[in-house]
């Protein structure tokens, strides 16, 4: 044994030396393709026929997903108090200029009634979108500070500028644009069924962020009480701008509230593009009514309307949807590989062409 | 340290820097290290060439940094950065790579400047060698020793120095010049030890000075790439334009409606201020009104402002366009490229083991680009191995057998001699016995081979008219035959006279140096790796001066180096020059004349000393002992030549005076020094040095080759003083000599010497011209040989006294009024006397001038002495006449003579030049026989007379406009003085001597026509002449070249002059073929490179025939081309031959009939020959006459078979008006040049090679390359954009300059159609892989612009954004830049024609530029448009979405290098796979560990969503193969349809090794079916 290992030894050592010298002299084993048309002729197939059908499956799977999107930007206001003098209501996004306007105290509401066609099976998800929306604004999306939402004591918050410190130079809890333009309109999803009436769909408001980030990027700040109070953990800090009430009193207790709050960290993760989506609930299955999911039917959306988009062309959606193994309903990917195969398949027979007529150059 | 400081240290006055010159006086007495010492202001010897210390390290090597523009581009995007508006970037992590780079760069500058200082300790502590012992000694008194020399200040031409010591009080000065300049890291070759003084120390030394420059060219691909780069900050600015135009018009939008409201995503750009919190309560609350606070007002901005603001932040964004990295990359490339050069097996040279040198890092894929190669022939085509061949002497040719055939293989270049048969005829008309007491005319009857001799038809292989030429030649024998009959039938005698004169020209006009054992020199081991100064790492190996003296004090004086230790031990006794010459003794009444010349060996004299022989008959000798020496009869010399204490001079007089006491009294102290008594000790040594050798010793460096140890100087000083009390005066050093002359002076001259001395001046006035006839030529035809031959067997018959010939003389020289005086006697002591005669003429008033006219009559011939007797008898019989006549010339006992005798192996002859080399021992074949050589002397074995010593008077060192060398001495056999000279024909037959006879007139013609025979046989031609001087002429001669030599301004124009002086009236002797064979495979190679398409011009300093023939046996002319000769040979050939280059210009382009010029008396010989044609030659005999051979300048009738390939021949003469700028003559010249396939310049001169790639450089714009191998080839390898030097035979100058070093010309073709295109091909298309790399990333990120409001926002996460140049994508163009080939190394090198990918810069196209920045920009939108479709709208983090854009960057572009890698090895496999799985890992470490690092938004877990995400993945494998997709198609489509000629080959090669399988695996098969039908 110990003379094979020798061996074994010798000649590993021996082969590296080879190794060695050949590198050296540029001598290693080499493999020469030559890209004609020959050669690549299966390559072109090859791509061709893996691409159509996948893309085929992806179409399918994109179908598989039932989509339903309710754009609520201009939807009129329901409160009597907003009946205009011709009869009509006042649209919400007007009405939430008026000084009066405070959000966050019902002030204008809305309900707009949907028909869901086809039944939306197993587990339902409820966003909402905005478009021309650029959460991707350079200044903008650098308006935050992730130390401070990790729950560590910041003293240094210039990152959020200008939305830092408010004039008492008490530091913003959270701090930042972002987090002062956090989405605040609160949806809610009534089931009007023949039999029952209407009635509300259970929504629930967790699981919706990354575990990653509800247990370890967004943590509320070490301290007795979760509130701003002495020794409190938002001891000294003062609550966003736009915000109506503090952080703390954000979601619910006690895993769903502060920096913790799921919608604040879905919030906080900034969209790729101006226009997108983000969740905002979803169905809660473990009730019996809507344990597959929703059924083709009536919905009516009550919109707590706060959040103004419209001022700068922006849109808001409210967005149910079924998911599949891709995400969402999304026909691009399918079309593009269909084809991105049709087209290597072509080519596959312009270079059989190519080769029949001039591979024997 | 101490001793260095006691012994050497010496005073510099200080003088201001701005000085024309610098003093350095020799001063022992000061401490070096005082604070009074003004030679503080001297650099030490301490060589520091580290650009940092510790403490300088940061800020210097920073500040060098910040000089390169990309690293103020880089500094000027971080400190952007720092603008809160701009910062695009998080401020930390957009120095990094800033940093990164920096902190790359100054590792590397680290690590040389470790090296630098690594050498630099190594060259300072180097053990110091230096023997000083003789300065140590008792009678050397350092405090006398106190002399200045001025020098002019440090300068980096090396081959420039001036300076003088100012003698008698000033009032005379010894020159100094570059021949006394021993550089720093010179290597010494056959040289025991060296005298001198440091002038120029530690920084100040030449090599030093010009090590500083580093050589850094800039190929033609970099030049390129440069111009991309400049397209790339256009891209960049338009790019930054474009997006901050949209900022601006998007801010503009938002700013009009948002007028009234709120955007929540467009948070102010106000700061926080104090205010702030109130401002944005009033936008919050909507109180933004027209009459809103200032505060609010402040937070809109005006679009031009954001628009402004934006473009900044853009440049930072988009800064990786340009691509940085590229060029730390291809530094990379290069050194690994280099690296595998290097380590090329097939570079290596069986004889030496020697490989190539890459010198140059930078530019390696200029190798592929050659267009244009500018060779040299000697030693860089051929061998520079000299075969002695053929010879002609005095019109008769001798033609000799090539014996040895191997010459090219393992041989050296030392055994040339032995290849060629002696020719029999020559040797027996050289050693034809001598006429024995009777006149030369009725010798024995020439046997009528003489006439001829062996004459064979001359095979001409190259030239085929040889059959013309031969019977033309025939025909010219037959008429000829007659008259040369009568020529050698009447003279044998003087043609045996001329053979002989020929062969001692062959062996004394050179500088050959003789060594008994060879010199065991270390081969310079030049850093073959990437010397940061090459100038200094390259020397290590070689012993300097001052590496010896590392750490002296500048001017460090009186330095020996002793021999290095392995240097074989030398008897010094044989080599003790002072011993023979002392045979005079033999006269002297103390010393038996039989014992002394037994007890000295010839010894040469370096050291020329002077001796003061008295024979008893002159009175006035017989006083000088007995007054200087107190009566003793002690032998009294010392070396004059050493004008430093020196062991050697000291134990040179000691070996005299000690052993061999017999004969001390024979050398009697002879001297003039009282008459210098006026002079200070010091002086007067410098006085004797500066008069001992033919230029003024006592400077610098002093080099003699010495051949003692000395060790054994040292053992025989010792009994030296035991021995003579008077010796002791005299021998100690030759400072004694100073101490001598003080007593010397200070004593009471007795009238009777003050007599001597004075009265024995004779008139050396140009009146003497007598004398001339007693030099018995017996070569002249003129009166003067009848006298000569009557008076030499008289005088050998009487005894040779020295009265009778003074007597003679007096008879003789009939225009002397004073007869000659006084006789010194020996031949050996001769040079020195005289020369120190010389020098007194000088230094004493004229009256005073001492010639000693009798030494000159003294020795008669002994070859007339011996001629009495039988051959061989004569040694005996020379011995005899020796001792009776006194007289030295011929050596008593050639047994004696240090063991060199007839039966000995022949001595090791080195010489600078193998020319040199072969025709000395060429001539030691016929017998004539260099045994030894110093300055001074010449022993030389002549046949039929012994060993004489020829003194050297005076050398005239060749030089390339002289193209001659000559050499005067003193023949020993008649005292007279000649001139023998060997240069080039042109250079001998212009300054021939017009009057002759009608036989010498004939000769010439013969020697005409075999130089003309032998330069078409490609032999490279020497003209042999001579020529007498008259001693009055001499004289007359000699004042003017002294002063010439004096002087200090235009020293070398005077010297020139006075060299022409001497070098014209010449005696045609004869003249030599060397052959220099080709070096092996030249041929193929230049055919290949021909094939390569690479223009290849010969420039060679050769004839223009010789050169022709060696370009057509080197293949650079085929057979089928058109020659074309351009010889003008005066001024006045411009105007025609502007006419000549313009029609042949035109026919060139297109077929036309030759134009009618008729150059009515132009001197422009213009002849157009084609070869294969039959018309070669018509003006072979007209030859003879360049300037007749009229021929009209007319372009060959080439015009039907106009798509010839041509060739242009020129000579250097031409070529000066070509070259001149007034005749504008170059545009035109280079017009037709360039339509020619291979030029040859012949005759041009270093310069004029280096003006020729000038020109084909600047006004051709082409790529040029220049090889060379020798010191003359210098300038042109500097001059030409890659400069390839060949270690040869001939040094290392070549070497030193050069790019590349190779050791065989045909290591060119591999170097260049094999590695170079390799190099150009993988650089080339790395750099357009990094203009695509980067404009793809950058692309990118502009797209994104377009969803991000034009607000500069990064798409991606800023670590992957510098990671994704710095390490994701960084490895592969390395690994492919290095060693990628994009075909097999067998298809480049039979297929030279491919070579044309790089020549023709097929590779690197501008336009390739576009295409790759199109490709990058396809693949960008696939790569971000994909990502939008399919995450647009959807609930997808942005950070996400960015990284699954770098994800299908990284595939996309590693698929990119993947279909530009050519041929796959594990090397590239790895680097990809290196590439993505260094993605990975730092991915997943980056996202899985942090949380909000270094101010970044954090992208924690994003890394996990993306791989876990299918969705992600269908991204990025369509995106990455729909990117790659065009480049595919483009590459396979090309290949199909267009293959580029690389590609055709590539597949024929693959086509026939399939075949090839097929067929092997058909035949094991159908073994296989035989092998079983069997069974």
């Amino acid at each position: 044994m110990s003379v094979n290992n020798g061996m074994s030894d010798h000649t590993a050592k021996s082969r590296n030396s080879k190794f060695k010298q050949k590198f050296k002299q540029q001598r290693l084993p080499a493999w020469q393709p030559i890209l004609t048309a020959d050669t690549v002729l299966p390559a072109f197939f090859l791509i061709g026929l893996l691409f159509v059908p996948l893309g085929v499956a992806l179409l399918l799977f994109s179908d598989g997903v039932v989509e339903v999107q309710v754009d609520y930007t201009e939807c009129p206001s329901v409160d009597p108090r907003h009946r205009d003098p011709l009869g009509g209501h006042f649209l919400c996004k007007d009405l939430i200029l008026r000084p009066e306007f405070v959000p966050g105290e019902n002030f204008c509401y809305c309900d707009i009634e949907f028909n869901v066609t086809t039944a939306m099976e197993n587990e339902v998800f409820m966003y909402y979108g905005l478009d021309n929306y650029y959460q991707n604004h350079r200044r903008y999306v650098k308006s935050r500070d992730d130390k401070q939402l990790a729950g560590k004591q910041v003293t240094d918050v210039s990152d959020c500028s200008p939305f830092d410190r408010d004039n008492r130079s008490r530091i913003y809890a959270p701090c930042g644009a972002i987090a002062n333009s956090f989405f605040n309109d609160s949806l809610k999803l009534y089931f009007t069924d023949s039999q029952k009436g209407k009635q509300e769909v259970p929504l629930r408001g967790d699981n919706i962020a990354w575990d990653s980030d509800k247990n370890i990027k967004f943590k509320n700040p070490p301290g007795k009480t979760l509130d701003d109070k002495e020794g409190g953990a938002f001891e000294n800090t003062v609550k966003p701008l736009y915000w109506t009430k503090p952080v703390f009193k954000l979601g619910s207790p006690p895993n769903n509230t502060g920096y913790e709050n799921e919608d604040l960290i879905v919030w906080m993760r900034t969209a790729a593009f101006p226009s997108f989506r983000k969740l905002y609930r979803r169905v809660d299955n473990s009730n019996l009514e809507f344990k597959k999911g929703l059924a083709a039917g009536l919905y009516t959306l009550h919109v707590d309307y706060n959040y103004p988009v419209h001022t700068f062309g922006g849109r808001k959606r409210m967005i149910l949807s079924t998911t599949s193994f891709l995400g969402g309903k999304n026909n691009f990917l399918g079309i593009a590989y269909i084809t991105a195969g049709c087209v290597c398949f072509l080519l596959g027979v312009v270079f059989l062409v190519i080769h029949v007529k001039f591979g024997e150059r | 340290m101490s001793l260095y400081q006691r012994l050497l240290s010496l005073v510099g006055r200080s003088l201001p820097a701005e000085q024309a010159t610098r003093t350095v006086v020799v001063n022992h007495t000061l401490q070096p290290d005082n604070a009074t010492n003004p030679n503080a202001s001297h650099p030490s010897n301490r060589v520091t060439t580290t650009k940092y210390n510790l403490v300088t390290f940061i800020p210097k090597n920073l500040f060098e940094q910040f000089h390169r523009f990309a690293n103020i581009y880089f500094l000027f995007i971080v400190l952007l950065n720092f603008v809160p508006s701009i910062n695009a970037f998080a401020k930390e992590v957009a120095m990094l790579p800033l940093l990164f780079v920096l902190s790359v760069t100054a590792l590397k500058d680290l690590f040389e400047d470790r090296r630098r200082y690594n050498s630099d300790k190594r060259v300072n502590n180097s053990s110091c060698r230096v023997y000083c012992r003789c300065l140590d000694d008792d009678n050397f008194d350092v405090q006398k020793l106190n002399f200045s020399v001025e020098i002019s200040p440090p300068t980096t031409k090396i081959y420039h120095f001036l300076g003088s010591i100012p003698v008698a009080e000033g009032t005379r000065r010894i020159a100094l010049n570059e021949s006394n300049l021993l550089l720093r890291s010179c290597f010494v070759k056959n040289t025991d030890f060296v005298e001198g003084l440091v002038v120029y120390a530690g920084s100040e030394t030449k090599v030093m000075l010009n090590s500083s420059s580093s050589r850094y060219k800039r190929s033609r691909l970099e030049r390129h790439m440069n111009t991309s780069v400049v397209c790339c900050v256009a891209i960049l600015l338009v790019m930054c334009f474009l997006s901050a135009t949209g900022s601006g018009v998007w801010q503009a939008y938002f700013d009009k409606v948002s007028a009234g409201g709120v955007v929540p995503f467009l948070p102010p750009v106000m700061p926080s201020l104090n205010g702030g919190g109130d401002a944005l309560e009033e936008l919050v609350r909507g109180e933004v009104s027209e009459d809103a606070s200032p505060a609010v007002r402040r937070l809109s901005t005006s679009p031009g402002w954001v628009a402004f603001l934006s473009f900044w932040t853009f440049v930072i964004i988009f800064q990786v366009i340009i691509p940085i990295a590229l060029y730390v990359t291809i530094e990379i490339i290069k050194m690994l490229q280099v690296y595998h050069i290097q380590n090329d097996p097939c570079f290596v040279d069986a004889r030496n083991g020697s490989s190539i040198e890459c010198r140059a890092m930078n530019i390696t894929e200029e190798l592929g680009q050659v267009q244009y190669v500018f060779t040299d022939k000697t030693g860089t085509l051929t061998e520079n191995n000299m075969v002695f061949q053929r010879c002609s002497i005095n019109g008769v040719d001798y033609e000799h057998q090539i014996t040895t055939d191997k010459l090219d293989t393992e041989e050296g270049g030392e055994n040339c001699g032995d290849s060629f048969e002696i020719n029999k005829q020559l040797y027996d008309d050289l050693h034809r016995p001598a006429p024995s007491g009777t006149s030369p005319g009725q010798q024995q009857d020439p046997s009528p081979s003489l006439m001829y001799h062996q004459r064979r038809p001359l095979p001409d292989p190259a030239a085929p008219d040889q059959q013309t030429m031969q019977q033309q030649q025939q025909k010219q024998q037959q008429e000829q035959q007659s008259l040369q009959r009568h020529l050698h039938q009447q003279h044998p005698e003087v043609h045996q006279e001329r053979i002989l004169n020929f062969m001692l020209t062959l062996v004394l006009c050179n500088t050959v140096i003789v060594a008994k054992t060879p010199h065991r020199d270390k081969p310079a081991t030049s850093g073959s790796g990437n010397p940061p100064t090459p100038g200094v790492d390259d020397y290590h190996s070689v012993i300097t001066p001052s590496r010896l003296i590392p750490s002296l004090r500048a001017f460090t004086p009186l330095i020996r180096i002793p021999p290095l230790p392995e240097r074989p031990y030398l008897n010094l006794r044989s080599l003790n020059p002072f011993n023979r010459p002392l045979s005079p003794i033999a006269s002297s009444p103390t010393a038996s004349p039989e014992v002394c010349p037994k007890h000295h060996n010839a010894g040469n004299t370096k050291s020329p000393a002077i001796f003061m022989q008295h024979d008893g008959k002159n009175p006035s000798l017989q006083f000088v002992p007995a007054t200087l020496l107190g009566g003793e009869n002690s032998a009294a010399h010392f070396n004059l030549k050493d004008p430093t204490p020196s062991l050697g001079s000291q134990s040179l007089v000691s070996e005299l005076g000690g052993p061999d006491s017999e004969m001390s009294s024979c050398a009697t102290f002879c001297t003039d020094v009282p008459l210098d008594s006026s002079l200070t000790p010091a002086t007067e040594i410098l006085s004797f040095s500066s008069s001992s050798a033919d230029g003024p010793h006592v400077m610098a460096a002093n080099v003699s080759a010495r051949h003692s140890t000395p060790g054994k100087e040292l053992q025989s000083s010792v009994p030296a003083k035991s021995v003579t009390s008077a010796s002791n005066v005299f021998n100690s050093s030759s400072l004694s000599v100073s101490k001598a002359s003080d007593d010397l002076s200070s004593s009471s001259l007795s009238p009777s010497q003050m007599n001597w001395a004075y009265k024995t001046p004779c008139a050396a006035q140009s009146t003497n011209l007598p004398l001339m006839h007693l030099t018995l030529n017996p070569l002249s035809d003129s009166a003067g040989d009848a006298t000569s031959r009557i008076i030499a067997p008289e005088l050998a018959r009487e005894g040779l006294c020295n009265s009778a010939f003074i007597s003679s003389t007096s008879e003789s020289s009939l225009g002397s009024s004073r007869a000659p005086c006084s006789v010194y006697g020996s031949a050996p002591s001769n040079s020195s006397s005289e020369e120190r005669f010389r020098h007194e003429t000088r230094l004493t008033p004229p009256n005073t001038l001492k010639i000693p006219l009798g030494r000159i009559y003294a020795p008669r011939s002994p070859l007339k002495s011996s001629r009495r007797t039988d051959n061989s008898s004569y040694s005996s019989s020379s011995l005899e006449a020796s001792s009776v006549s006194g007289e030295t010339a011929p050596v008593p006992d050639k047994d004696e003579l240090l063991g060199v005798t007839k039966e000995e192996p022949k001595p090791l002859y080195e010489a600078e030049s193998p020319d040199e080399l072969a025709l000395v021992e060429a001539a030691f074949k016929y017998g004539v026989r260099l045994l030894r050589r110093d300055a001074h002397t010449a022993l030389v074995d002549v046949p039929g007379a012994g060993v004489l010593q020829f003194e050297v008077l005076h050398v005239f060192p060749f030089d390339s406009t002289r193209k001659r060398m000559s050499v005067m001495v003193r023949d020993p056999r008649t005292k007279s003085i000649i001139l023998y000279c060997k240069g080039a024909d042109s250079a001998i037959l212009d300054n021939l001597d017009r009057v002759g006879n009608q036989l010498d007139q004939f000769r010439q013609f013969r020697t005409h026509q075999h130089l003309y025979v032998y330069s078409k046989k490609g032999l490279r031609t020497l003209c042999v002449a001579t020529r007498h001087v008259s001693e009055a002429e001499y004289l007359w001669w000699r004042r003017g070249h002294d002063e010439a030599e004096a002087s200090f301004a235009d020293r070398e124009f005077k010297l020139q002059n006075s060299y022409k002086l001497m070098e014209k009236s010449l005696t045609l002797l004869g003249a030599t073929g060397i052959e220099d064979r080709l070096q092996p495979l030249v041929p193929e190679t230049l055919e290949a490179l021909r094939a390569a398409g690479i223009v290849v011009w010969l420039l060679t300093g050769d004839k223009q025939e010789t050169a022709i023939n060696v370009a057509h046996s080197a293949a650079l002319f085929s057979p089928t081309m058109q020659i074309m000769k351009v010889n003008a040979t005066t001024q006045h050939a411009e105007e025609t031959m502007r006419r000549f280059l313009e029609s042949c210009g035109m026919r060139a382009r297109r077929p036309r009939q030759a134009p009618d010029d008729d150059d009515a008396g132009s001197v422009l010989s213009v002849t157009a020959t084609d070869v294969a044609a039959d018309n070669v030659h018509a003006s072979t005999t007209s030859m003879t006459d360049v300037s007749s051979s009229l021929m009209a300048a007319t372009c060959p009738d080439a015009a039907p078979d106009d798509d010839k390939e041509r060739g242009l021949v020129v000579d250097g003469k031409t070529l000066t008006f070509i070259l001149d700028r007034r005749t504008s003559l170059g545009p035109l010249f280079l017009e037709l040049a360039g339509q020619c396939r291979s030029v040859l310049i012949s005759r041009a001169t270093p310069l004029q090679k280096a003006l020729v790639v000038k020109l084909a450089k600047r006004d051709l714009g082409v790529l040029s390359m220049a090889v060379g191998d020798g010191a003359n080839d210098v300038s042109m390898i500097q001059t030409a954009d890659v400069g390839v030097g060949i270690s040869g035979v001939e040094g290392r100058q070549a070497v030193m300059c050069s790019d590349f070093a190779i050791s065989r010309f045909c290591h060119l073709q591999r170097l260049l159609l094999l590695h170079g295109h390799w190099c150009h091909h993988r650089l080339a298309s790395i750099i357009l892989y990094f203009f695509y790399k980067n404009a793809n990333l950058v692309l990118v990120l502009l797209w994104y612009q377009f969803y991000c409001s034009f607000t500069g926002n990064n798409f991606m996460d800023q670590m992957y954004l510098i990671q994704f140049s710095l390490t994701f994508t960084s490895v592969p163009p390395v690994i492919v830049g290095a060693y990628d080939k994009d075909a097999p190394s067998s298809v480049l090198l039979s297929e030279p024609h491919l070579y044309d990918a790089g020549r023709l810069d097929q590779v690197f196209k501008h336009s390739y530029f576009w295409v790759n920045i199109l490709d990058a920009a396809f693949q960008s939108i696939v790569m971000f448009f994909f990502a939008l479709g399919a995450y647009y709208g959807g609930d997808s983090g942005g950070d996400l979405v960015a990284l699954t854009v770098v994800h299908s960057c990284l595939l996309g572009q590693l698929l990119t290098i993947a279909l530009e890698i050519k041929s796959w090895t594990i090397l590239h496999v790895a680097s990809l796979v290196f590439s993505l799985v260094i993605f990975h890992v730092f991915s997943m470490a980056y996202t899985m560990s942090c949380v909000a690092c270094f101010g970044l938004q954090s992208v924690y877990w994003v890394y996990p969503h993306a791989m876990t995400s299918p969705l992600h993945w269908c991204v990025v494998i369509l995106s990455s193969i729909t990117a790659v997709l065009p480049r595919f198609v483009y590459r396979c489509g090309q290949t199909s349809l267009w293959p580029t000629a690389v590609q055709t080959s590539v597949l024929r090669y693959r086509r026939l090794q399939r075949q090839r399988r097929l067929q092997e695996k058909l035949a094991g098969q159908n073994l296989g079916c035989r092998g079983s039908s069997t069974v």
